[in-house]
């Protein structure tokens, strides 16, 4: 219920980011790269302000560092505000894998991997606010100490070491410093991770984003730099503080609560997060069936194995007598997305019901059952993009697919060979893609060659991929509108009856080879 | 379609507007404590105050042991009870008895604090033992060795008082611990 009304506000989200972005520049599709685009600034931001840092007089190197208003305060907020603008891509990160039930099955370790590298975050932001030692840091060094104290690890109360009867020992804010440069190492094991489990991963957003996201947080970084807040006093306690709500919205209610309750109401905000992949798994009869080979078709050609977005696929041995390889899903691996459907020109891998021979029998009832018009457009629609909406495309025919990416380049032979006047595939934006590489692979199976490709013989002016998210009607309204322009001169194409597509490809020579 | 130029306009102000967001809920003023309260806080650590109780091994229990093994005495060991007791104005703020964490802790930390209205106070804060080393031992059983063989090792006198009067502001800690004679005192107050 939660999910469906997130992903709902979620994709309504998407659709005005799109109309005002466009779908190459819509920050929300690019969450994940720039979490990592905020870690990379961090750590060269980082890495240059360590040096200016003093175990010995924390607040008092702030203080000179701040003084230097280009290269200290400038880099300073910079490293405060890339810290917060990781938190929040991570979490509209993470907000859109949970809407878009991309986080159960295979996905779980990425999800799991991502909540550790969040908590991981978390930490390193506290340690670094604790290194700065004013207020802030003050409060959050104390409250800390609290909630260790609650736990029976201790034999004394760390609460303790910020009585102030003594000076803070410098091995405290060393440790503290050597905690916020080796988390981040933890980090990179988890980010490894993350992204273990699925082939090229994109770590970068595309340039001008990152650009502009660079040039957004320096210049507010030089506009309204962070604050500073007084030093710490531990014989006074904190008064009116600059709260970083993104790393310290627990401190206000911690700050109130019993240590038991924090740690209760954190142990249950861990659970939840960690079993949302249990949560959210669809029930068996419901669950989408992984991709399966049919060896007889097999040609070892390794298009499926080198498409597949989740390394699923392996080429193994085969077993049946014939001599050479053969494509393996492995099912664990497998999130049923269907890219490797539209990669096998002899249509035999592919998920239950969506092979490309599965899309032939669909596409040959969908033809059977209509007579294009001279100006017939057919909308090849992913149910997820704005093709999917039930009001999509005026009248134009349409011929719903799970994803582009799982679209074989025959369907469109057929449509096209049928006497449509011309095929508009209706694709998620490209970044925004649930099977990952779908709308990538699209484009260059039917204008690049790549296996399995649309057929020399089909006129590409007749083809055209539109990328509108769910409630983008307007650009797929455009690209409707576009097409048809572009189509006007071209003579109205003659319908072929009894269409036979290629369903058999040649052994590419590797493969042959080896047999 | 939205046009060119008001969409630019307004994917700006969207930038602008979160990045603006971002900024200020990077540092939104909370006011962390009730501005009309001042701390009391007692901080400090002592060795475990026990009392260790020693006589020669009968000879029933050096049967048991190999000669290399025979020990010259067995002790036994007590931890001793103190009680820690603040009082404000002469009335009672805490009492609670204090004992050692765990069974073998060698250290007794004490950390507590309490929030007071700001204002002058006389402050009582007394750590004594709360019984006498010996009350409710007994005499020791005869079995156990001669009585008058045992040595005892006098404890260490821990016990600790303050009386003072102390002022406290708005926000003011006032922390008391031992100074460097191991006597309480005030170290942040007015």
């Amino acid at each position: 219920m939660l999910k469906r009304l997130l992903g709902r506000a979620l994709a309504r989200l998407d659709g005005w980011v799109d109309r005002l972005y466009g779908w190459r520049w819509n920050p929300l599709y690019q969450s994940g790269a720039l979490a990592i685009v905020c870690l990379a600034i961090l750590l060269v931001t980082g890495l240059y302000l360590i040096f200016f840092y003093r175990i010995g007089a924390p607040h008092e190197s702030m203080v000179r560092l701040d003084g230097q208003i280009w290269g200290g305060r400038w880099i300073r907020s910079l490293h405060r505000y890339a810290a917060d603008a990781a938190v929040v891509a991570a979490a509209v990160h993470a907000l859109r894998m949970f809407c878009q039930g991309r986080c159960w099955g295979p996905r779980a370790l990425a999800w799991i991997s991502g909540i550790f590298l969040l908590f991981l975050l978390y930490v390193c932001g506290w340690t670094g606010y604790v290194m700065v030692w004013d207020a802030h840091g003050q409060l959050l060094a104390t409250q800390g100490a609290r909630l260790l104290d609650a736990l029976p690890l201790f034999s004394e109360p760390v609460s303790r070491t910020f009585a102030g009867d003594s000076p803070l020992p410098r091995a405290f804010f060393f440790m503290n410093l050597f905690l916020h440069i080796a988390l981040p190492v933890g980090l990179v094991i988890f980010l490894w991770l993350h992204v273990s489990r699925v082939a090229r991963p994109v770590l970068l957003p595309p340039r001008p984003l990152l650009w502009t996201s660079l040039g957004l947080l320096g210049a507010a970084a030089i506009l309204l730099p962070a604050p500073l807040g007084p030093a710490a006093d531990l014989l006074r306690i904190p008064g009116d503080v600059a709260l970083d709500l993104f790393y310290s919205f627990w401190l206000p209610a911690a700050a109130s609560a019993s240590p038991a309750l924090v740690w209760a109401a954190g142990g249950a905000a861990a659970a939840a997060l960690l079993s949302v992949p249990l949560l959210v798994r669809p029930r068996e009869a419901r669950r989408p069936a992984p991709s399966a080979v049919s060896s007889r078709l097999c040609t070892a050609c390794e298009q499926c194995y080198v498409d597949c977005p989740y390394d699923a696929i392996r080429m193994v041995e085969r077993t049946d007598g014939r001599d050479g390889l053969v494509a393996r899903v492995d099912p664990a691996s497998c999130v049923s997305c269907g890219i490797c459907a539209g990669s096998c020109a002899p249509m035999g891998v592919g998920p239950p019901g969506r092979t490309g021979r599965d899309q032939l029998a669909r596409v040959a009832e969908f033809v059977a059952g209509r007579t294009f018009g001279a100006g017939d457009i057919v909308l090849v629609a992913c149910r997820r993009s704005a093709g999917g909406a039930s009001e999509a495309g005026g009248g134009a025919p349409r011929f719903p697919v799970s994803c582009a990416g799982n679209l074989h380049s025959s369907v469109v032979e057929y449509l096209v060979r049928a006497g449509a006047r011309g095929v508009l595939v209706a694709a998620c934006p490209p970044r925004d893609c649930w099977g990952r590489e779908g709308p990538k692979w699209l484009v260059e199976r039917l204008f690049n060659e790549r296996e399995a490709e649309l057929k020399a013989r089909v006129d590409r002016s007749r083809v055209r991929v539109a990328y509108a998210s769910f409630h983008d009607r307007h650009a797929l309204e455009a690209a409707l509108d576009d097409f048809a322009r572009a189509l006007a001169p071209l003579d109205a194409p003659a319908g072929e009856t009894g269409i036979e597509v290629d369903t058999e490809c040649e052994v590419p020579p590797a493969a042959a080879g080896r047999r | 379609m939205m046009a060119r130029a008001p969409r630019a306009v307004a994917g700006s102000a969207l930038a602008a507007a979160a990045l603006a967001a971002l900024v200020l809920l990077s540092q939104i003023t909370w006011r962390s404590s009730d501005p009309d309260a001042a701390e009391l806080r007692l901080s400090w650590r002592m060795p475990a105050p026990s009392h260790r109780q020693c006589r020669p091994p009968t000879e029933a229990e050096l049967s048991g042991v190999l000669p290399h093994m025979r020990p010259a005495e067995v002790c036994t060991e007590r931890a001793i009870p103190f009680r820690l007791t603040i009082r404000l104005n002469g009335d009672t703020l805490h009492s609670e008895p204090i004992g050692r964490s765990g069974r073998r802790a060698r250290a007794l930390t004490i950390y507590r604090s309490f929030r007071v209205p700001p204002g002058s106070y006389d402050l009582d804060v007394a750590f004594l033992p709360a019984a006498p080393p010996d009350a409710g031992r007994g005499v020791p059983d005869a079995a156990e060795g001669n009585p008058a063989s045992d040595s005892a090792e006098p404890p260490q006198d821990l016990s600790m008082t303050l009386s003072t009067r102390v002022a406290a502001g708005p926000r003011d800690v006032i922390l008391v611990s031992p100074d460097e004679y191991g006597r309480l005192s005030v170290v942040g107050s007015r």
